[in-house]
């Protein structure tokens, strides 16, 4: 009973549930984008002033690292990270900060080099 | 889920220990010191676990947690600032009811500061408008008076000797209740209305549903509380012990009612996004 209560909750609530106010308006490369080159930097562009706290990149599913983000230290909402390019095969970038509203905020974007 | 669990135990425990004072200090009850001193010490305890795991919202990992340059961060922003309120707020509190009768009015301001924590950081602040916060504030007031009275009456009922005691204190909530508690919903209700917009996002979006499901528990809540005041008080009053038995569980369900109240708020405030 309690199990079906609690089935019942959760297919209401599903949906939009979220885990926090996202407001990264753009990136470079753009979501889903598919290059030829590999990029050198992105560039992630928000909607308000956020603080990036962590940016990491997986490349092919296997190498993942932290992006360098000590030069970031103010609540700004333009960022152009640099990074270093790991050759063809499917790029994904996961993105944590704070919002200047103190909101934590999360997102992720992907592309291809071919 | 940890984070709806410490949203759940800063409700919890600001109501609760905030709602004793409140009722302690208008209805003349005995302060319960170790009740109020207990829950306090839950809102304490929320506050602080809270404020390290949106440190680990930033990381991504637990290290967030105690990671010094991300709670430093979450320092300079209105998270920050809603820490310290609660933390001064409780900590007044708990001062507070060291003093007796007199320590109630320093009690109260600082329930009332650890509320005002709720009017800097949250969907409803985020609207910047200080009538919006303030008829937040008066909710949240409402809803501890409601809260704290719970305990004292409960108690009261069950013990024969106090059955005189319980009919008062039950009789003074309940005409204070026929203003507050209309107040108390008109004011969620208005709330609500700006947060969710339109009828299609109230039915539609994961918030909107939430939302009607707080509204039909308060709804039960509503239906038991005019069952207390107009079937049990009135025949305690004539010296009916049973009817003080059934008040005592009646209460009980009310509380139960409460914490799944208390817990759609904080899935609410957590994890779901408003509608755009």
């Amino acid at each position: 009973m309690k199990r079906t209560l609690l089935t019942v909750l959760f297919a209401f609530l599903s949906g939009t549930a979220a885990v926090a106010h996202s407001l990264l308006e753009t990136t470079l490369p753009a979501h889903e984008a598919a290059l030829t080159d590999a990029p050198t930097e992105i560039v992630m562009n928000f909607t308000s002033g956020i603080r990036l706290t962590r940016v990491s990149m997986t490349h092919a599913d296997e190498t993942r690292v932290d992006l360098n983000l000590s030069e970031f230290r103010d609540f700004i909402s333009d960022y152009v990270i640099p990074l270093e390019p790991m050759g063809i095969g499917a790029y994904l970038v996961e993105w944590r900060g704070l919002g200047d509203d103190g909101h934590a905020l999360n997102g992720s974007f992907a592309f291809t080099v071919e | 889920m940890a984070s709806i669990l410490a949203k759940f135990g800063l409700y919890l425990g600001v109501f609760t220990s905030f709602g004793s004072v409140l009722v302690s200090l208008v209805l003349q009850l005995k302060i319960n010191r170790p009740f109020i001193i207990f829950f306090a010490v839950i809102g304490l305890f929320a506050t602080l676990v809270g404020f390290c795991l949106r440190g680990a919202m930033l990381t991504g990992d637990v290290s967030g947690m105690t990671d010094p340059e991300m709670l430093g961060l979450l320092w300079t922003t209105p998270v920050g600032t809603a820490f310290v309120l609660r933390v001064v707020g409780l900590g007044l509190l708990i001062v507070g009811v060291f003093l007796g009768r007199r320590g109630l009015l320093l009690s109260t301001i600082g329930g009332i500061i650890a509320l005002w924590s709720f009017a800097h950081i949250g969907h409803i602040p985020d609207r910047d408008s200080i009538m919006l916060n303030l008829i937040l504030l008066f909710h949240l007031v409402a809803v501890c008076f409601w809260i704290g009275v719970l305990s004292p009456l409960r108690k009261l009922s069950l013990h024969p000797a106090q059955l005189p005691e319980a009919v008062s204190v039950g009789h003074r909530f309940g005409r204070l209740a026929m203003v507050l508690v209309p107040l108390l919903v008109l004011a969620g209700l208005y709330m609500g209305y700006v947060l969710v917009g339109t009828l299609s996002a109230l039915v539609n979006g994961a918030y909107g549903r939430a939302l009607i499901i707080k509204v039909i528990l308060v709804g039960g809540l509503l239906t038991l509380a005019a069952a207390n005041k107009m079937r049990f008080i009135p025949r305690m009053q004539a010296g009916d012990h049973t009817a003080a038995r059934h008040l005592a569980r009646s209460i009980l369900v009310e509380w139960g009612v409460f914490i799944v109240i208390l817990s759609m708020t904080a899935i609410l405030t957590s994890v779901l996004t408003l509608p755009m």
